[in-house]
């Protein structure tokens, strides 16, 4: 067993405290709590994939972004007691530049931990003390003066903890470990009042790093319980005021289309949220809080994804950008193009989320074989033909004229007889069509067709797409 | 349209050139995209206008090759105000719709080219429409240049578009597009005037 534990000698929020621990989820599934003071992480399993000094930067990292401005002593130990009474009592704990003290050279005082170390026991934490103060009357002043201690009549010479420690010091009665559970809701705040002055309105540099850490902390949570966030919500707080009516906040809902857990995507996504509730209407005084919630989650990806490549990586940056450009554009504005086996050009793709799954490049028979032009119009365009001439009459600038050099065709499209005919354009009490490539004396190929039935109008052209 | 057979062929084509000795190495030691129909390759990093009748199926051939030489873990976009671009006719031209997101930007569209630009999530990037005057291009110019990414301008450039870095004329040359340098050929044109 190799266990880590984050102490901190000022005690934690409680909180803080369930925020870190649910970020330290991300490397093992056992994790614990000492009341208000010590996380403990189970590291055995984690240790053997990333290497003890990558674990401990890692936790560090976590400590400073879940407890910030809190010093947190990070022990390592093979069981929960050393873990403590290292975070508690050896200096390395602290920098963790220096070598850690070897464990005979640790003081008396650490069997306090190795006593209790999911919890304070009163009762356990007296007698302790008890049977402390009796070895130190002996002249005991380290761990390995207590090892070295004669092993019989243990029980009978200082009690039967005294027994206990002893085992669990050799490593031979272990502890039984607490179960931790996440809270059901995850939600992180900020205060963004002045420290000093507790003055409202931060600047932008100060709003954005307080955005940050709030993305950082709900992340790492997220990642903690293999989540990606799938829907947020911002409630942003405003400055009270005395004798004036208190501002409501505001509370911005983010529905993501693409789910998302790296904090620099939330963040920039939630910028993008604040930016334009801003632009549509005045923030009513300073801001002085905000609180991100997360309100939709879905499986996230495999936490130890770093072992093979980046590709979760990209395809979460991918997940980021396309949020932002559907929060801003609109559903259905930003996809990925599905054939379908339909005849009519309009209608032989449709528009989806996610990417089509792979398919071979071209189809071998059927109207795939058939070429198809790179452009398709939306709306087919009115043509008018003079002699060789092919003119769109768009007015002023827009009108286009083409000289047609050669015309091939034609090719009948139009919907199975079970179909009947739709409201699409040009496609009115008309089934089928006919299709020509027109080449031109400007380069470009036109895909132009007639409706069947149209020699009554004159045999009106319409330009659908063209070749160029 | 691209068969299997040809396909192979544009690899071996771009394989052997000598031109492009040295432009198949890793992303991020390389400064300009292989490209079979401009052996000089395309700048990353830089917008590159492509004109004429032939523009299109160039900036297709483009991403059907970087898609190739990718070995489909290339992502390109193609964004526009309002899409025209046709996908079953992208297929026959050798494009994988798996990694090609189009974006339809309408007002916001100048906005969303420069997001597309800046994400460095995309290898290729196919701008088709025009954008709205020469501040909006130098954007985009230093969105492209961050994300080295290889930006294709299809639509006509405004008035004192400095920013653009290269402009090829695409023309039809026996079904095939040819590609000429239009910067190299603007001095010319302008002394027969």
């Amino acid at each position: 067993m190799s266990v880590a534990c984050l102490y901190a000698p000022a005690g934690l929020a409680p909180a803080r405290q369930q925020s870190l621990a649910e970020a330290c989820l991300r490397l093992s599934s056992q994790v614990a709590l000492r009341g208000g003071e010590a996380v403990f992480v189970e590291l055995a399993g984690s240790q053997r994939l990333f290497g003890e000094p990558r674990l401990r930067a890692g936790l560090r990292v976590l400590a400073r972004r879940l407890a910030p401005g809190q010093p947190l002593w990070l022990g390592w130990g093979a069981q929960p007691g050393e873990a403590l009474a290292r975070a508690c009592h050896d200096p390395a704990a602290r920098t963790g530049a220096q070598a850690p003290l070897p464990l005979s050279a640790m003081p008396l005082q650490s069997l306090q931990a190795y006593a209790a170390p999911f919890g304070e026991d009163d009762e356990v934490r007296g007698q302790v003390q008890a049977l402390l103060a009796a070895l130190a009357a002996l002249g005991l002043r380290s761990l390995g003066d207590f090892m070295g201690l004669p092993a019989r009549g243990w029980g009978e010479r200082f009690g039967p903890h005294a027994a206990v420690l002893r085992e669990r010091l050799e490593g031979r009665m272990a502890v039984a470990w607490p179960r931790f559970s996440p809270a059901q809701r995850l939600e992180e705040s900020a205060d963004l009042r002045d420290l000093e002055t507790l003055s409202s309105g931060p600047s932008d540099e100060s709003l954005r790093f307080h955005l940050k850490q709030l993305c950082d902390r709900v992340a790492a949570r997220l990642r903690g319980r293999g989540l990606r966030a799938a829907g947020l919500a911002l409630t942003m707080s405003f400055e009270h005021l005395r004798q004036a009516e208190d501002a409501p906040p505001w509370r911005l809902e983010l529905p993501l289309a693409l789910p998302v857990a790296e904090p620099s995507q939330l963040r920039r996504l939630l910028q993008e949220l604040m930016e334009q509730a801003a632009r549509k209407r005045r923030l009513p005084r300073p801001l002085q809080g905000l609180a991100l919630a997360v309100t939709a989650t879905a499986p996230g990806f495999n936490p130890q994804r770093e072992a093979f490549g980046s590709q979760e990586d990209e395809q979460e940056a991918l997940n980021g950008l396309q949020g932002r450009l559907i929060a801003r554009l609109g559903q259905d504005r930003v996809f990925y193009a599905q054939l379908r086996q339909r005849h009519l050009p309009e209608q032989a793709w449709v528009r989806q989320r996610l990417p089509p799954p792979p398919q071979p490049v071209q189809p071998k028979a059927g109207w795939g074989a058939v070429p198809r032009p790179s452009r398709l119009l939306q709306r087919p365009l009115l043509l008018t033909r003079a002699m060789d001439w092919l003119v769109y009459w768009g007015g002023g600038a827009r009108t286009r004229r083409w000289r047609a050099l050669d015309w091939q065709g034609p090719e009948r499209i139009g919907l199975p007889w079970w179909e009947p005919a739709g409201p699409g354009p040009g496609l009115v009490d008309s089934p089928a069509r006919d299709y020509w490539r027109v080449r031109t004396a400007e380069g470009q190929d036109l895909w132009v067709y007639s409706r069947q039935g149209d020699e009554a109008h004159g045999g009106a052209l319409w330009l659908q797409g063209w070749w160029g | 349209m691209m068969s299997e057979r040809s396909r192979l062929q544009v690899l071996q084509g771009l394989a052997q050139q000598q031109d492009l000795e040295g432009a198949f190495v890793a992303l991020a030691e390389r400064k300009r995209a292989p490209f079979s129909l401009y052996p000089a390759g395309l700048p990353l990093g830089a917008l590159t206008h492509l004109d004429g009748p032939a523009a299109t199926e160039t900036a297709l051939r483009c991403v059907a090759e970087q898609q190739l030489l990718a070995g489909g873990r290339c992502q390109a976009a193609w964004v526009e105000a309002r899409i025209s671009a046709y996908p079953p006719g992208l297929v026959q031209r050798g494009l994988d719709l798996a990694c090609l997101l189009f974006v339809e930007g309408e007002a916001q569209y100048p906005w969303a080219v420069t997001e597309l630009l800046r994400s460095q999530a995309f290898r290729v990037v196919v701008v088709a429409s025009a954008l709205p005057d020469a501040k909006s291009l130098r954007r985009l110019q230093l969105a492209a240049e961050g994300a080295g990414v290889l930006a294709l301008l299809l639509a006509p450039l405004p008035e004192e578009a400095w920013a653009v870095r290269t402009r090829l004329r695409c023309e039809w040359l026996d079904g095939q597009p040819l590609l000429r340098d239009a910067a190299a050929e603007a001095p010319r044109r302008a002394e027969a005037v």
